[in-house]
């Protein structure tokens, strides 16, 4: 019975481990699926309930996640004027593609297609749709209206993709210094193409020195010489003579850089930068500084210009004759070219190279643009070369050039470097005397004195002593100079006793009018648009008259005899 | 081997609250991130809208633009030619029309009356404010 016992015990325990096994296996079977169950069921109930309760209305995690990403793309930075004013910004646009595999009547597309794009071709639409490609552009950058009413087809395979828009919303304002970009966002000329890199990866803002307001009034007023005077193009500038900032800048005709894709090349020509012209007698100004700096004390010393001077085969003429002896104050004041010729053949031409090359007119100016132009200088220059760049003829500089120079001169005998970046000047800080401050008080006298008594006597502002030297350059043809083909000048600086702005503008080809006597020199047509654009100017920055007592001309009245004098002199020198 | 031992199901029931709070962790994470990711999305929104109200206002507050409506609207013109500025100040113009009738009405009317009207209403409520404080009113 014990065995057996035993036995039965043996078979009982054994049977209730294999027991215990199965239960065992049948729990843990059980838990898994239960567990499974649960997450199962947990993952239904985030689903359902926790995430399409809660998120209801609201766009998914996956989409706000890609679209976060890309926003992440580039975006090509603003370029403002010195006041923050908007000159390009890029903007998001939509374009639109087709998907021609998916499109099932291209004919139908085709034909809604043409119906809203008003430009497109029925022919060139539809062939585009049959294409056997996956994607095809069919117009790219759409106002919103345009991507309303595509969206309104509902036609499948149409599909739209984010792309940028270059808008200038000052269009023609500024187009030459601004320029433009492709369809592609790379910039083509201008700012646009020189600080390509800078535009497309800067942290912030590229800012002008231009100021809008200044560049409207100086484009209105060189518009309206030129519709006057029937000129076939005009340029103008202002510059901060202290800092060589340019805060105007104008070339005409312009363009609108909105819709540049069909803009003949001479509207895009920057008269300013590229292109290059005889500066004519604004050039005294350089010859009577380089003829003050030898002769400190030379403002008296006497030229003869009863005689037209005569060079080898050449013969320099006055083109207001004064036909008498005069001192270097009143060469200047009645723009004497036989004068002046004197005065630089008297400097010597090595130092007359010099001083030019000091203020920068013997090579191509540095600025911050990618038209520029090299000046047009004679190969090997001789006493003759001298002769006549002493009265802007012979040379050929461009306007920036010019007005940098000049204003290197009138603030006082620092150079300058001209400048379209704000808060750029650190060079122009340093500074590198160019003319004595003795030398640059004295053109400011002069100038001053042009505008009070002499030939840019148009230019003259009540209550601001504005200081000028006009120019009259006759166009260079194959024949030689064109007396009917002027470009006509004025370089203005005002005020005269501490000067802050540099003017110029230039007018191309002027045509006499009944106004101007027959007359279309720099004086009747220039000057008039520069104080026209300095009675604005006064009005827009705030600048307060100056005091009659301040004006500079009154020193230089012992040079300058009365016409009386003048008279009485002509008439024993005639008897003598 | 004892599977249900207290500690084991100490354990299951341990990792079932870690497990709740970690999936709670995570459901506050997404949700805030998900607010998050909206926040940022309606910035950028805006932020694109202030972009282009940026660039229409400085399209029509265009310099040409604005002289012309001032021509236009107001008889504005920008102050061209010397006799735009005066010397004197007995140079000024007459003034218009309209503000030197406006001057000469103001010089040949009566001056307004001073001297105080008082409502009746307003005396019985200051009258009962006397007899409030216990003063007397004084008639003028």
């Amino acid at each position: 019975m014990k065995t057996l016992s035993r036995t039965t015990l043996h078979m009982t325990g054994s049977k209730r481990t294999a027991l215990d096994m199965a239960r065992g296996r049948i729990v843990l079977i059980s838990a898994i699926f239960v567990i499974s169950f649960i997450i199962v069921a947990g993952r239904a109930l985030d689903v359902a309930v926790i995430q399409g309760t809660w998120g209801q209305g609201q766009e998914t995690r996956t989409s706000l996640l890609e679209h976060k990403n890309e926003k992440t793309a580039t975006v090509r930075h603003d370029i403002v004027d010195r006041h923050g004013v908007i000159l390009a910004r890029s903007l998001k646009t939509a374009s639109l593609y087709a998907d021609p595999k998916i499109i099932t009547h291209p004919e139908t597309v085709a034909k809604d297609l043409t119906a809203i794009f008003k430009d497109m071709s029925y022919g060139d639409t539809l062939k585009k749709l049959q294409e056997d490609k996956r994607f095809v552009w069919i117009k790219r950058n759409l106002t919103p209206d345009e991507q309303y009413k595509i969206l309104y087809l509902g036609h499948p395979g149409l599909s739209f993709q984010e792309e940028e828009r270059r808008v200038y919303p000052q269009g023609e304002l500024a187009a030459h210094v601004v320029g433009i970009t492709n369809v592609d966002g790379g910039g083509l000329s201008g700012i646009e193409a020189s600080f390509n890199k800078y535009l497309g990866q800067g942290t912030s803002p590229l800012a002008l020195t231009l100021d809008m307001r200044l560049q409207h009034v100086l484009k209105r007023e060189i518009s309206y010489a030129m519709t006057k005077h029937r000129a076939i193009g005009g340029a103008g500038l202002i510059m901060d003579v202290r800092n060589g900032e340019i805060l105007a800048a104008v070339s005409l005709p312009d363009f609108d850089p909105n819709l540049s894709g069909d803009v003949k090349d001479v509207k895009r020509f920057n008269r300013l930068t590229l292109g290059v012209y005889e500066p004519g007698s604004t050039f005294k100004l350089f010859t009577t500084a380089a003829y003050l700096e030898k002769n400190k004390n030379g403002l008296g010393d006497k030229f003869d210009a009863t005689q037209p001077l005569v060079f080898g085969r050449f013969k320099i003429n006055d083109y207001h004759a004064e036909d008498r002896l005069m001192n270097v104050a009143e060469i200047f004041m009645h723009s004497s070219n036989i004068g002046s010729a004197l005065m630089g053949h008297k400097v010597g031409t090595k130092d007359f190279k010099d001083l030019l090359s000091d203020l920068g007119l013997m090579t191509a100016p540095d600025i911050e643009i990618a038209e520029i132009s090299a000046p047009l200088i004679p190969q090997n220059w001789g006493d003759i070369n001298t002769a006549t760049a002493a009265f802007g003829h012979g040379i050929a500089v461009s306007p920036v050039q010019l007005v940098s120079a000049a204003a290197s001169v009138m603030n006082g005998g620092i150079k300058v470097k001209p400048t379209f970046i704000l808060n750029r000047d650190i060079e122009n800080k340093r500074g590198i005397r160019v003319v004595s401050p003795e030398t640059a008080h004295h053109i400011r006298q002069l100038m001053r004195l042009v505008v009070t008594d002499g030939t840019g006597s148009k230019a003259d502002v009540v209550g601001y002593h504005v200081g000028g030297k006009t120019g009259t350059a006759e166009k260079n043809t194959r024949g030689g100079y064109d007396k009917n083909r002027l470009v006509s000048s004025f370089l203005g600086v005002f005020p005269s006793e501490s000067p802050q702005y540099a003017l110029y503008i230039m007018i191309d080809e002027p045509k006499p009018t009944k106004d101007t006597y027959g007359y279309a020199t720099g004086g009747w047509v220039a000057a008039p648009a520069v104080r026209k654009t300095i009675e604005s100017m006064v009005a827009i920055l705030g600048m307060e008259p100056q005091e009659p007592k301040d004006d500079l001309k009154g020193s230089l009245a012992r040079y300058v005899p009365p016409k009386e004098k003048i008279n009485m002199q002509k008439v024993s020198h005639e008897t003598e | 081997m004892k599977i249900f031992r207290i500690s084991s199901f100490l354990s299951l029931g341990i990792a079932g609250v870690l497990a709740g709070l970690l999936y709670w962790t995570s459901q506050s994470v997404q949700h805030e991130e998900t607010i998050l990711l909206q926040s940022q999305q309606a910035i950028s929104f805006e932020q694109e809208t202030l972009q282009v109200l940026g660039t229409e206002w400085d399209y029509l507050t265009r310099p040409q633009r604005l002289e012309e409506l001032a021509r236009e609207r107001l008889n504005m013109v920008p102050p061209h030619s010397g006799e735009d500025i005066l010397d004197t100040v007995s140079e000024l113009p007459d003034a218009p029309l309209a503000e030197t009738i406006f001057i000469e009405q103001a010089q040949t009317a009566k001056a307004p009356s001073v001297s105080p009207t008082i409502s009746n209403a307003e005396r019985e409520s200051f009258g009962q404010l006397i007899d409030q404080i216990g003063g007397e009113e004084v008639t003028p």
